[in-house]
């Protein structure tokens, strides 16, 4: 599976929850202390309500395509990224107002609209968080050419891809 | 009161020009001063872009070279091409208000300067980019206009030759214009045939990179009609924006279809007392052949999802019943983020454009994006 390699921030505090989330395999979102509101993106200016703060709250991984892009050429800072890869962004469900960019693997069809739930494929010494459409998961909802691709991996949600 | 714009100015165009931004653009400065038969002297306003111009090329720096003796009014305006499109706004307001009698505006570039690190790096400090979006390769101004051109190919459709009619209309119109990059022809199987960089984006759907400057000169619609050449009047404008910072602009926007050129259009159009139709030329931000289609469709040219359809039919290219960016844009002329569409609307509504004088221009459009920023001016002959 190709995926980018820009390794997030250690040292930014607003966060940490999100990505210490991933490598826990949950996905962590904040949201208004006050009106409830899920403030995405975060930044250090905290919750907009006055007196408020953001608490970050664990969210179900699944949701729906919004949109996708195959990358095929490497623009991140150091050109080290394995292309191509896919980019997409994911509207959970029951989680307005939040798109989460994220990655989908590249050996499989998705479409905007596909069902998808998260995976958190080890990566290095951290975990990534890739979003497997629901269409890949299980023979039966398989068409013949996801099977023919499937190489097994996308089968379970714990795929080593630096082995 | 009216204003006009009165003088505009162009560095070359060119990749390696050793020149800082700051310098290029007091070159530019100088040119469209000489074309408005003004001098430094004469000018008592600034009003530029903010993003990258307040430290690039301040306005103290062109001010002091310029030999201005007072700055009376001094401002930036908005992000990238809202900045430079914009920017008739606020000089109209000091000009109107007395604060000021001439205002020049300039734009400046040099994107291969050493250790600058090239047209992605403007966002590489992004916190939130580098938290939430760099990890997974969301990155690149490519990758952020191919999501939104994916989202637009799945709700409307959008075929590689729709895509590549605007590409090849620019390219029709900047051999038509000497200064432009690149004139060589381009065929839609040479389109075809580019690389894909981010589906469905290949490398001829995005704008050049170069270096460069490019200023104009603003001055009361009066005081105008006394200068050398006619005037191009500041019909109207309008400025707009989305209601979400930058940094997430390019994947929470409420809606990745809709630019806020949705909003500073109608704002332009009612100031100016003109509507779509009343439109002869436009001259649209194409940072990506995607852009230039959205905000077309913003700006009340085709309804939303039948834009791409619109120019596969040759309507932007030349002889066209809208050309569009008839100075082949960001995309063949130069990456001048919108300050050359400003110039090029100006000499055609001059009649200054040779073969590339679109009949009877009396009503030009410019528009000009800044991520969640936009910016749209409407100029007139004198009439």
């Amino acid at each position: 599976m190709g995926l980018p390699h820009f390794e997030p921030p250690r040292d930014d505090d607003v966060a940490a929850p999100f990505w210490e989330g991933i490598d826990s395999e949950v996905v962590m979102l904040p949201r208004c202390s006050h009106c409830g509101r899920w403030q995405w993106y975060p930044d250090e200016a905290g919750a907009d309500c006055p007196g408020a703060t953001l608490v970050w709250e664990e969210v179900v991984p699944r949701g729906v395509i919004h949109t996708a892009t195959r990358v095929e050429r490497a623009f991140l800072p150091g050109g080290q990224a394995d292309v191509p890869y896919v980019v997409a962004f994911v509207e959970l469900d029951g989680v307005d107002g939040v798109r989460l960019v994220a990655n989908v693997p590249d050996d499989v069809d998705v479409a905007i609209g596909d069902r998808v739930h998260a995976s958190f494929v080890d990566f290095g010494d951290r975990k990534q968080l890739v979003f497997v459409p629901d269409h890949a998961h299980g023979a039966g909802a398989r068409s013949a050419h996801d099977a023919e691709v499937d190489k097994g991996e996308l089968l379970v949600d714990h795929v080593d891809i630096t082995s | 009161m009216t204003i006009a714009i009165v003088g505009v100015g162009e560095t070359d165009y060119a990749w390696k020009d050793p020149r800082s931004p700051a310098a290029l653009a007091l070159d530019a400065v100088q040119r469209a001063l000489a074309d408005a038969g003004l001098t430094g002297a004469d000018v008592d306003g600034i009003v530029t872009e903010s993003y990258t111009l307040a430290t690039k090329a301040p306005a103290d720096f062109v001010a002091a070279h310029l030999g201005m003796r007072d700055r009376n009014f001094s401002a930036h305006m908005g992000i990238a091409g809202s900045g430079t499109v914009g920017a008739p706004a606020l000089a109209r307001m000091a000009i109107e208000s007395g604060q000021a009698s001439v205002v020049v505006s300039y734009y400046a570039i040099n994107l291969s300067e050493r250790g600058a690190g090239g047209a992605y790096a403007v966002h590489a400090g992004d916190k939130a980019k580098a938290a939430f979006e760099m990890p997974f390769g969301y990155y690149g101004q490519p990758v952020y206009f191919a999501a939104a051109a994916a989202r637009y190919r799945h709700l409307y459709g959008l075929e590689p030759e729709q895509l590549g009619a605007v590409a090849l209309a620019a390219r029709a119109h900047a051999q038509r214009t000497p200064n432009a990059l690149r004139r060589e022809p381009l065929s839609m199987d040479d389109f075809l045939a580019n690389p894909v960089v981010a589906d469905p984006l290949r490398k001829l759907d995005c704008c050049l990179v170069n270096d460069g400057g490019v200023a104009f000169v603003m001055t009361s619609l009066e005081r105008a009609r006394d200068l050398p050449h006619p005037p191009a009047v500041v019909a109207g404008v309008g400025f707009g924006s989305k209601p979400i910072a930058q940094s997430g602009y390019f994947s929470q926007s409420s809606d990745l279809l809709t630019t806020p050129a949705a909003i500073s259009g109608p704002k332009a159009y009612r100031d100016a007392g003109l509507a779509p139709a009343d439109v002869d030329i436009a001259e649209i931000y194409d940072c990506f052949t995607i852009s230039m289609l959205l905000q077309l469709e913003d700006l009340g040219f085709a309804e939303k999802g039948s834009g791409a359809a619109f120019i596969a039919s040759g309507a932007t290219g030349p002889g066209g019943s809208l050309p569009v960016n008839t100075h082949g844009g960001l995309l063949s002329q130069s990456y001048l983020v919108g300050a050359n569409h400003v110039v090029e609307a100006v000499r055609q509504l001059r009649g200054d454009r040779g073969e590339a004088q679109v009949d009877d221009v009396e009503v030009a459009l410019v528009a000009g994006l800044g991520a969640p920023e936009h910016a749209t001016l409407l100029l007139t002959k004198d009439r």
